[in-house]
């Protein structure tokens, strides 16, 4: 069932728009229908501890440090087709989940956006407008499709996630300017004055899409044992200031492949030039102290915080 | 609340999940405001939770073994605890409006207050002003709230149903106790426009009813409580003990044997043709054809209590009072019959006689103490019986068939002045322990099952009401607990709550029911959808135990001294020297019958009336001969019987 002024929207649009077909919601989102997996990569960087990439021991953590988790889901739909263009529903929120005792608990409210995702630019301007008369918002797709309706779709998916990114990238600025105290962002870090000014934030990646490491060092990373980190690296990246980063073993590997149980911290890059090797022990204690309780049945329990969990089950139960 | 499609909401029970620290719990009563109207009317609902759930989001227990590397020390310690859910299941108690039925709408759910408790129980069909038929029975304790329960009085004594009935284990005294308290409710409560009420108990084990009207010590928390419910914590006023003799016939056999508390204390003793009319009770049936029948109707209607000759018999002339008495008869008749050889006499063959005098002989032993000599009576007040009293019948130290034979001749008595409205009162509490030796389920038909059954059945229609208990409800006739309007509930065993009869209870209740704290019942009543727990304040009476420690039976005394403290009670100034001429000069039999006319009669000159039931043998000593009547210190301290 759609949201209410979804609803209204496209019924609005079916009365006037005689091209306009209904498409049924039910069935996979977009991003697991169309099924597309991002092109593994290498990237360069350079270390930062030492002169070359090797393998540290981190004892392990006394007790838990991280107070809160950050994370966000996104759900795209196609809901109608006005002749060859996709109409697709986005759904994005994002929440931080924090520690009352031993409990997690919302912080504040999570942030939520629902819109309609199409290259409206291809359609009459009356057909965006009445879209909006109803409430919903309309968001802009780039109109470089060359006309693949798949592409378009793909596109519209590609919006959604620049949007739940947003949506991350501001509540991490809250939290991190509240200053409530140590925050577990799941993936990379999002640029922003208060998230890059803190020393109070790590970022954990999970997907190893990219890898900054190659020859030798990726040898040293794949063959990480359980507690063991790497020295520190730098990530450059024109979308935000540089954040130093390495990579952590939390579980063994017995039975499993080299990814299994490997993460990525990242650290704001000024929190590690004054912290030294220390921060990067300290920050790995931080991660390894999320061990448990496991976050099964999430299949990527191997690497996923059950704080992540926990948010991603929040954003669920109230997303619908 | 929450509705799902594998856990709907029906019309008769929903479901709602709390905070981890909520007060709500297993029989917490609860509401349920309606987000929409029906009808044009938002629909509220009540219901009581019987049962709760919690789970957390872990799928398989494994998965904790692999987080914690399989260290329980670590999952103890553990620093996030995962999402945990409390999930209540309520059974619809009303739904209003009551038309039509529907499933339970979505809605907020609101722990009960007084007034929703009384609108869920539908007490506020019997608790208006003008007609209030309220009996409290406890508080409500739930949620936080606290809030009086009271059962309709026209559903407890009658006439729209009647009878209470209560399960538990044994050694809590929470069965006793509850009768004693809800007896006192009803003596606060019933409404005088329903007439006069008496309770009738039977003590059947140890002294479990043998200070009802000694005080007890309560604490605050019972004081604020019969306070709540308007009951005054008071033991009660009027109450009359009665108990037969001991085999011996020298004191009565009862655990209230203290000096100190025997104002109120009765002989309870039957004459040989009381006995007989309740034979049946005692004798077996498969044993006693209608031959023998016939020759017990010829002997109580004929022989005892009157003058009886026989030409079989020459010129002895009879008057059967006993039941020595009576076998000297049996002896004479037989001992006729075999010197002229007649097989027969009046109809009756020789073999009938004998097997009857075996019989009634038999009798004579297991209800030694409880038949006088004399033939005459002593017994409860039946025409007499005064509202709000309470006249306790200690059998608890008799043979189990002189037990039955009481019960049933009281409990027949009771009827019988009740259906000619002659008692003294208009309704009478029957209380009897141990209900499955008196109804039990299984095994043959029996004079006093049959005579529970009557009264479970019909008894509300006199006035006539059982509040009985049993530690086994199961294995009590079900006709007799199925007419008992009222159900409560104590401290259940685990096997019993196994049995079918309470398959209608959730596990959760069940549960509770086998772990109840001494003090709370679970009540089950005709105005109550579902049972509800309830606690109730310590009876304002002394128990059993305590009073047998704070009162400790006198000790058993020899037959002289017996007799002698019989007459005290009487007339405290009378010496053992002024009548231990007649145990010298008597046998025991005629020195009974003696006292028990004296304290039949209550003459004012007790010590010479004893005496003058011996005819001439003796002459009283000149009372003006004793130089002066100093008091007596209470028995046994010192020598209280003179020299």
């Amino acid at each position: 069932m759609l949201p209410a002024p979804i609803e209204r929207a496209l019924g609005a649009l079916a009365s006037q728009l005689p091209d306009l077909r209904r498409a049924q919601s039910g069935g996979a989102s977009l991003e697991v229908a169309l099924g597309r997996v991002e092109r593994p990569e290498m990237a360069s960087a350079d270390v930062i501890e030492g002169s070359h990439l090797r393998a540290i021991a981190v004892s392990l953590p006394a007790g838990p440090t991280v107070r809160a988790f950050l994370d966000g889901i996104q759900e795209s739909r196609e809901v109608a087709w006005i002749g060859t263009v996709p109409v697709v529903l986005g759904r994005v929120a994002a929440v931080v989940r924090e520690r009352d005792g031993a409990s997690l608990r919302t912080w504040e409210s999570p942030l939520r956006r629902e819109a309609l995702y199409a290259p409206w630019a291809r359609l009459p301007r009356r057909v965006r407008a009445l879209v909006e008369e109803f409430g919903p918002e309309a968001r802009e797709v780039s109109t470089d499709d060359g006309g693949h309706p798949l592409r378009a779709m793909q596109d519209a998916t590609n919006a959604v996630k620049q949007d739940r990114e947003a949506l991350e990238r501001t509540l991490a600025e809250q939290y991190c300017g509240a200053g409530p105290g140590p925050l577990y962002v799941d993936g990379p870090l999002p640029p922003g004055d208060a998230v890059l000014g803190s020393d109070q934030v790590v970022g954990v990646i999970k997907s190893h899409q990219t890898m900054y490491v190659s020859g030798p060092a990726l040898e040293t990373v794949l063959a990480l044992a359980e507690g063991e980190r790497t020295t520190a690296f730098l990530i450059e990246s024109r979308h935000r200031p540089p954040v130093a980063s390495w990579y952590l073993r939390v579980r063994a590997t017995v039975g499993h492949g080299p990814f299994w149980g490997l993460v990525r911290i990242e650290v704001p890059r000024w929190v590690f030039e004054d912290g030294g090797p220390a921060v990067a022990d300290e920050r790995s204690q931080w991660v390894l102290a999320e061990r448990a309780p496991l976050a099964l049945p999430d299949g990527r329990w191997d690497t996923m915080a059950y704080g992540v969990r926990s948010c991603e089950e929040y954003l669920r139960a109230v997303m619908g | 609340m929450v509705a799902t499609e594998k856990r709907p909401n029906t019309p008769h029970q929903f479901h709602f999940w709390t905070a981890l620290d909520s007060p709500v719990g297993i029989g917490t009563i609860v509401r349920v405001e309606g987000r929409a109207a029906a009808n044009g009317a938002i629909t509220r609902v009540f219901g009581v939770v019987n049962e709760g759930e919690s789970y957390s989001d872990l799928v398989s227990p494994l998965h904790d073994v692999l987080g914690y590397d399989g260290d329980p020390e670590r999952a103890s310690t553990a620093h996030t605890q995962r999402t945990e859910i409390r999930l209540y299941t309520a059974a619809v108690l009303r739904q209003l409006p009551d038309e039509p039925l529907q499933p339970v709408p979505m809605g907020a759910v609101y722990l009960a207050d007084d007034a929703d408790v009384q609108v869920a129980l539908r007490m506020d069909t019997y608790l208006q002003a003008g007609s209030n038929t309220g009996i409290p029975i406890g508080v409500y304790r739930g949620g936080g709230m606290e809030s009086p329960i009271y059962l309709d009085a026209d559903f407890l004594l009658g006439p729209e149903a009647a009878h209470l009935n209560i399960t538990g284990v044994s050694g809590l005294a929470t069965k006793t106790s509850a009768v004693e308290w809800l007896l006192s409710s009803i003596f606060a409560h019933f409404p005088a426009s329903k007439g006069s009420v008496a309770a009738v108990c039977f003590n059947v084990k140890g002294p479990d009813l043998c200070f009802l009207d000694q005080p007890a010590e309560l604490g605050d928390d019972d004081r604020v409580m019969y306070e709540r419910l308007g009951v005054p914590a008071a033991p009660f006023r009027n109450v009359r003990y009665y108990a037969p003799y001991t085999t011996s016939g020298a004191a009565l056999n009862t655990l209230r044997s203290n000096d100190a508390l025997q104002d109120n204390v009765s002989p309870l003793t039957w004459g040989l043709n009381e006995v007989l009319q309740y034979a049946e009770v005692l004798l077996n049936k498969d044993d006693v054809d209608a031959k023998a029948d016939a020759l017990i109707d010829f002997i109580a209607q004929r022989v005892v209590g009157m003058r009886f000759s026989d030409d079989l018999l020459g010129s002895q002339q009879y008057a059967v009072q006993s039941f020595s008495e009576l076998d000297r008869w049996f002896k004479d008749v037989i001992g006729a019959m075999e010197s002229r050889n007649n097989e027969s006499w009046r109809t009756h063959h020789i073999a009938t006689i004998r097997k009857v005098r075996n019989r009634l002989t038999n009798i004579a032993t297991r209800c030694q103490g409880l038949v006088t000599n004399d033939g005459a009576s002593s017994d409860l007040p039946f025409g007499t019986f005064e509202d709000r009293g309470v006249y306790v019948v200690d059998v608890a130290n008799l043979e189990d068939d002189a037990q039955d034979l009481v019960f049933a001749r009281v409990v027949s008595k009771l009827r019988e002045h009740l259906e000619r409205r002659s008692l003294g009162v208009d309704h009478v509490v029957v209380f009897v322990d141990e209900l499955n030796k008196y109804a039990p389920s299984d095994g043959h038909e029996t004079y006093v099952r049959k005579m529970l059954l009557d009264i479970a059945e019909r008894g509300r229609y006199l006035g006539l009401v059982l509040f009985s208990a049993q530690q086994f409800r199961s294995q009590v006739h079900r006709r007799v607990v199925g007419n008992s309007g009222t159900a409560v509930y104590g401290r259940m065993d685990g096997d019993e709550l196994a049995t079918p009869g309470y398959a209608v209870l959730s596990p959760a209740i069940k549960i509770k029911l086998a772990t109840l704290e001494k003090g709370q019942l679970m009540v089950r009543h005709p105005h109550f959808a579902q049972p509800i727990f309830v606690k109730f304040p310590r009876p304002a009476t002394l128990t059993g135990r305590e009073g047998a420690r704070r009162f400790p039976p006198a000790p058993e005394v020899p037959f002289a001294e017996g007799v002698l403290r019989t007459l005290r009670k009487l007339d405290a100034s009378i010496t053992m020297a002024s009548i231990e001429q007649v145990f010298a000069l008597y046998d025991e039999a005629e020195v009974l019958r003696a006292r028990d006319a004296t304290v039949r009669t209550r003459p004012k000159q007790v010590k010479a009336f004893f005496l003058e039931q011996f005819g001439r043998k003796i002459v009283p000593r000149d009372v003006a001969a004793v130089p002066t009547r100093t008091p007596l210190r209470p028995t046994p301290v010192d020598d209280p019987y003179g020299t």
